[in-house]
């Protein structure tokens, strides 16, 4: 062993151990972030369950706004094509009404039209 | 969580860590007269300044206590993660100090052991603090490779992972570190019976 190595083992040998106030210092830090620790672990204990993520149905809903967005959509949708249905023959003697004088049942308009001519074939 | 001390004594560090982030207030004592001891003399020898050296240690480990809640096991070893914390604390402070031109107040204490004759005494701490001196004269990295290895034991792969460079790199600054040290403390052989001409 060289004198190098001997004195890297008397280095190595010399423990002068922890000042009693370093200890207590590590150990006071110590026991403070266990405390944080633990008053951080009550507070997630203490926070009620999230609720169940949505289902597929509710998802869905969830792309159109929800239900209540999406039934108006649809119902929308179903007055928007009866009109296209019955816009033709139910309004067709406004015109004549508008320009004469004459009165509607003069002209034969039906101001409030059966649904018959929807299922006529021409 | 708490367990009994001779349980705790056989538990591994990483093990304690964990017990630790669970409440067990004993774990805490055994983590830190495990690593404490050797975190304060490693940077003893690095910052060659006790009071600087106590603060590494108190910042190392409370480090330690704050990484504990989310430590992952495997990753790595709370010893060398322990003594990465401090070589970055070290060189932080070797910086400050080069920046602001100052030197270290206090070298480091190397009391001598009260079992011994005082010359015997006296001639150790002679030596001992020769070697803090000329320790003190190698280039930062060389002298916390040297340290880890010969001082505090450590394997290269261990500094490696330290000083965050690869094996050939500690290899080579623990024998450049070695080379510089045996020439400086040549040169002050007759004040402290330091004999050697080479390795």
């Amino acid at each position: 062993m060289s004198d190098l190595d001997t004195l890297f083992a008397q280095a190595r040998a010399q423990d002068d151990g922890l000042a009693p106030g370093l200890s207590a210092r590590i150990l006071a830090d110590a026991a403070a972030v266990q405390a944080e620790v633990q008053a951080a672990g009550r507070r997630l204990a203490a926070v009620p369950p999230r609720p169940a993520p949505p289902g597929p149905l509710s998802r869905l809903l969830g792309l159109f706004g929800g239900s209540g967005p999406l039934a108006s959509g649809v119902l929308a949708g179903i007055a928007g094509l009866a009109l296209g249905y019955m816009q033709p023959e139910a309004v067709s003697g406004l015109g004549v009404l508008l320009a004469s004088d004459a009165s509607a049942a003069e002209t034969g308009l039906e101001l409030m039209p059966g649904f018959d001519a929807l299922f006529t074939e021409d | 969580m708490q367990m009994a001390r001779d349980s705790l004594d056989r538990l591994g560090d990483e093990d304690l860590l964990v017990l630790f982030a669970h409440g067990d207030p004993e774990a805490a004592g055994l983590l830190m007269g495990r690593l404490a001891p050797g975190i304060l003399r490693y940077a003893g020898r690095v910052l060659a300044d006790r009071s600087e050296a106590e603060d590494v240690t108190q910042e190392t480990m409370l480090r330690l206590w704050r990484a504990a809640p989310g430590w992952r096991r495997g990753e790595a070893q709370p010893r060398t993660w322990a003594y990465r914390v401090a070589t970055n604390l070290c060189t932080d402070r070797l910086r400050a100090r080069r920046r602001g031109g100052m030197l270290p107040i206090e070298a480091v204490a190397e009391p001598a052991d009260p079992g011994r004759t005082a010359l015997a005494g006296m001639v150790e701490a002679d030596r001992m603090q020769a070697l803090g001196a000329a320790l003190e004269q190698l280039p930062e990295r060389q002298r916390q490779a040297v340290v880890l290895r010969h001082i505090e034991g450590m394997s290269n792969p261990e500094i490696a992972e330290i000083l965050a460079v690869g094996v050939e790199a500690v290899e080579s600054l623990t024998a450049r570190g070695k080379r510089a040290l045996q020439a400086i403390l040549t040169g002050q052989k007759p004040g402290i019976g330091y004999e050697d001409e080479g390795e």
